[in-house]
């Protein structure tokens, strides 16, 4: 406990340090904003965990000894102990890359999640990997929903068992969170995704966000996106869709295996911010983001970092 | 319990009003400790246990011994043609039940074979790391100017896995083709086992598309090299991978 509070002081002495530094709310102001009227909403997320359960052996050349399913929902649950509002997201492909698919087919890797707490996912290309009916089959695992507004199951199997959006309540903080799929043709045998067809993601995006925004009066926009990052050919990615964008706050990422240090800020076609954030992938990272909403004001307040999950010491 | 560390490897703030202008701050770097010993969550350990001492056991199941390394390599390599020949025979033994017409060739990508098998003890586990993806065995019947498409694809890209061919590739050019015994011949027909991946248009295979004929297996390839393995090794036999200079290159 004495080092959790020595955290938490650091944290926020961090905090307060960052705020005063760039004077838009002074240190008196934010403490007002942070302590009177805001809500704090901690997000969590991974992206393309790519079945990996167990962490990478201590001889693996790349990441010796790091991520593992039982240390992140230590990790996990010793934040949702700290913090009120917890939303455990996941951008896709939960699916494909150890035994553990092979074997189990996903089951294991949704039990887990569900038993974390997952809130939603997004559905990841190798999602599909076994098929529809491996995805279809395994949901029974999954207490969670699986999000994504524009690929349309309506002539498939997968008829009726996803959904575009999931709003949550937090506190009276109204969070839209919606899902993004990439495009399957070329990535996905057909035999694979089957009638699933996809739909122009900034469309569906678009279509979303301002049912969120106008009609169910959503505070906070998040997109589970599992378009990539960004590419250096002509192919939507999260950037180009942060750019194209409204009413969006937040883009939760995947499918590049990209390792943000930290989210990246860009504006929206309004020239409102987005914020980007992805944690490369295998449950390496998990990823934080912590938001203080001010209904009173509107005002938001978006910090981010990731985590890395390992057994690295650290001697501070 | 709070002695797990976790690294947070950096910390951005930004502040902003809702449709104003954002204003990110400086970047710092903070870490939070993270303990090895207990930063498992015990609940999700015992979920995993079962699941995973299964696993375990069978991935250490031994399907055969080695001779020597097999690694991946370029015109040809040990690797490549270990599991194209292997591939070969197991497609041909499927047709020989469904008198079909056997396959001429097997050709498959330097780029799915995933590791390197060790000498000695293969296991499971290690097939599964050479070959994680659910890929098919399909066999598709090729005009002549496809498959020279193929045979331009092999020396194109200095050499693929392959198994019933060999050439000389000189300059990017397939030279002194051979099917089996035959010289290639660009007005017959050859029969090809691959994957369903590459007969699909995989890593830009395009020769395999609008094929005279298409026949899946409806086998997957490491379940058929599983079993080759499996049945060598019941007849006292051990895998002997090698190169045999069935593609040189200049």
């Amino acid at each position: 406990m004495e080092e959790l509070k020595a955290t938490n002081y650091r944290r926020e002495f961090l905090k307060t340090s960052i705020y005063s530094s760039i004077g838009i709310i002074g240190l008196g102001s934010k403490e007002v904003f942070a302590k009177k009227h805001a809500t704090k909403i901690t997000i969590l997320h991974t992206n393309d965990v790519h079945s990996h359960i167990d962490p990478f052996p201590d001889n693996d050349p790349k990441y010796p000894g790091l991520g593992g399913a039982a240390r992140r929902a230590a990790l996990i649950k010793k934040i949702r102990a700290e913090e009120q509002n917890v939303l455990l997201l996941d951008a896709g492909d939960i699916y494909q890359g150890t035994y553990y698919f092979n074997k189990y087919g996903g089951e294991l890797e949704l039990k887990i999640m569900s038993q974390m707490g997952y809130d939603a996912a997004a559905i990841g290309n190798h999602d599909f990997d076994n098929g529809l009916e491996g995805i279809v089959s395994k949901l029974e695992f999954a207490n969670f929903p699986l999000l994504c507004a524009n690929y349309d199951f309506s002539d498939t199997i997968m008829n009726g068992k996803t959904s575009a959006y999931k709003i949550f309540d937090k506190e009276g903080v109204k969070i839209g969170v919606f899902g993004l799929g990439i495009e399957l043709e070329g990535l996905v045998g057909k035999k694979y995704y089957g009638e699933t067809r996809y739909l122009d993601p900034m469309q569906k995006a678009a279509e979303t966000a301002i049912h969120l925004k106008k009609e169910k009066k959503c505070d906070v926009i998040i997109c589970l996106s599992h378009l990539g990052f960004k590419y250096a050919e002509k192919k939507i990615s999260d950037v180009e869709f942060a750019a194209q964008s409204r009413f969006v706050d937040l883009i939760i990422g995947g499918h590049t295996h990209t390792f943000l240090d930290k989210p990246l800020v860009s504006k929206n076609r309004d020239g409102a911010p987005v914020c980007i954030a992805q944690v490369g992938w295998a449950g390496i990272k998990l990823g934080r983001i912590d938001l203080y909403l001010d209904k009173h004001t509107g005002k938001k307040v978006i910090e981010g970092s990731a985590s890395t999950i390992s057994k690295i010491y650290d001697f501070v | 319990m709070f002695k797990k560390s976790l690294i947070v490897t950096a910390l951005i703030t930004q502040l902003f009003a809702c449709q104003s202008s954002v204003k990110v701050s400086s970047i710092q770097p903070s870490s939070i400790q993270i303990n090895a010993n207990s930063a498992e969550d015990e609940a999700i350990k015992n979920l995993i246990e079962p699941y995973k001492s299964v696993l375990d056991n069978e991935m250490n199941e031994v399907l055969v011994k080695s001779s020597a390394e097999a690694v991946k390599g370029q015109p040809e390599s040990s690797l490549g043609n270990l599991i194209a020949d292997i591939t070969l025979h197991q497609c041909n033994q499927i047709l020989q039940k469904k008198n079909l017409p056997l396959a001429d060739i097997c050709m498959l990508n330097n780029g799915g074979l995933r590791t390197s098998l060790p000498q000695g003890n293969i296991t499971v586990g290690k097939i599964f790391e050479l070959m994680p993806f659910e890929n098919d065995m399909v066999v598709l019947t090729l005009s002549g100017s496809k498959t020279r498409g193929l045979m331009n694809y092999i020396a194109k890209s200095n050499g693929q896995p392959v198994s019933g061919l060999s050439m000389n590739i000189i300059n990017e050019k397939p030279k002194q083709v051979m099917i089996g015994e035959q010289e290639f011949d660009s007005l017959k027909t050859y029969r090809i086992v691959t994957t369903d991946y590459l007969a699909s248009g995989g890593d830009k295979m395009r020769f395999f598309s609008e094929p005279i004929s298409y026949q899946p297996l409806n086998t997957k390839l490491r379940d058929a090299i599983m079993n080759y393995m499996r049945a060598e090794n019941n007849k006292g036999n051990m895998l002997n991978p090698k190169t045999d200079g069935r593609i040189k290159s200049n």
